[in-house]
């Protein structure tokens, strides 16, 4: 019984925390870049509406999973159009592209609502499969699950030991002195808008071809709003994003076992339980947090390109 | 900040008791979103919240009808308010 929940709550904690740690982490690398993106939710829609239809039509999750990554990689770059060469204000201009991306999912999903797909694998790690308890929580999963935490570690060796993350962060921290040392703010901003773009578009896509199956109107259900929140968690940093994005997908899983096993608790206060934690996590880390913060995240650089 | 959340309480009441005269768990469909997005159209003019409210309340309208008759989802409404809404930041920042 004790096993049989723990296994559970740890797969779940796995399953739901892997599309938010592909999200957090394409918001860690568009605000490097000093660029605030709440739009988040709009992309991962588009993501996992786009791969959804192209696993219809052409049978392979793999293409749909690419499909998606392009879809948020276009989508971020009108974004990027937006707040960096027509100097619009982020906050504003993410609200109206989640908006965007929830109509436009939408209209293109309405007619495949309710249609099953075979969707991505699921690969047995051979040996480690056999581990009792942990071993069917942990290495029974689709390949985005196992490719999530190699990921971060890439976003965090890109961003802190390439020059290419030396001069996002240098962009995000003050674009005016990036500028005078001969970057671009304007290309590296461009750059980092459309990497953020492809993870956030496979973010949606496991969501409908990984652990649905199927595709909803808003399925993401505020997944992109939490991204955003776990990014100050993480204080920026892609590995302290692991921690985050598994620690609320364990909230997540948490909540669904103790709905699913009929404890008697409000289903509403369930529902309640991984906003409350993130609620007090960030009121118990929040000075801290603010220092971390890239020192010119949000603001438009006005200066030549 | 106070005054502001009474009056974000005013708009939920008014949502629950007018409207749909009920209480139901998902009552308030992105309009919080909606509100940051008007108050920041409006530039802090309350005339201009009254014009962007309404301009953005007919487009909501409008995905609640094109639901009833054309069977598209309602969120479509949602595309016209966030082109809309991209005219309006794109022009904006390039003026600032």
């Amino acid at each position: 019984m004790i096993a049989a929940f723990a296994r559970s709550l740890v797969a779940g904690a796995v399953v739901s925390g892997t599309p938010l740690l592909y999200a957090t982490l394409a918001e860690v690398i568009g605000e490097r870049a000093g660029v605030v993106n709440l739009g988040l939710e709009g992309v991962m829609l588009m993501g996992a509406v786009v791969g959804f239809v192209t696993t219809v039509h052409t049978g392979s999750a793999a293409a749909g999973v690419l499909a998606a990554a392009l879809a948020g990689a276009a989508f971020n770059a009108l974004f990027a159009w937006l707040v960096v060469d027509r100097r619009a204000n982020q906050l504003a201009t993410g609200l109206a592209l989640m908006f965007c991306g929830v109509g436009l999912s939408a209209l293109i999903g309405a007619p495949y609502i309710g249609r099953p797909i075979t969707g991505l694998a699921e690969l047995r790690v051979p040996g480690l499969a056999s581990i009792p308890v942990l071993g069917p929580a942990l290495f029974v999963h689709d390949a985005l699950v196992y490719a999530a935490v190699p990921v971060a570690v890439a976003t965090w060796w890109a961003l802190f030991w390439t020059r290419w993350g030396l001069a996002v962060r240098a962009v995000g921290e003050n674009p005016v002195a990036a500028f005078a040392a001969g970057r671009s703010p304007r290309a590296v901003q461009y750059q980092a808008l459309v990497l953020a773009g492809l993870l956030a578009g496979i973010a949606g896509a496991h969501l409908s071809i990984g652990v649905a199956k199927t595709w909803a109107e808003w399925m993401t259900a505020g997944r992109g709003f939490i991204a955003v929140a776990l990014v100050v968690f993480a204080r920026w940093q892609p590995l302290r994003a692991i921690a985050g994005a598994f620690l609320f997908g364990g909230a997540i899983s948490l909540q669904l076992q103790l709905q699913a096993r009929g404890v008697p608790i409000s289903p509403f206060v369930l529902d309640m339980l991984p906003y409350v934690l993130s609620l007090a996590v960030l009121a118990a880390w929040g000075g801290m947090g603010r220092q971390a913060a890239p020192g010119s995240l949000g603001r438009v650089f006005q200066g030549q390109r | 900040m106070i005054v502001g959340g009474g009056l974000a309480g005013l708009a939920g009441m008014a949502e629950v008791s007018a409207i749909q005269g009920r209480l139901r768990p998902s009552l308030s469909p992105g309009y919080g979103y909606t509100g940051f997005l008007i108050s920041w159209m409006a530039a802090g003019h309350p005339a201009g919240i009254v014009g962007a409210a309404f301009v953005l309340a007919v487009i909501t309208a409008g995905g609640d009808i094109l639901q009833m008759t054309q069977a598209l989802p309602g969120s479509v409404a949602n595309i016209l308010m966030a082109v809309l809404l991209f005219v309006v930041l794109g022009r904006s920042g390039a003026r600032s």
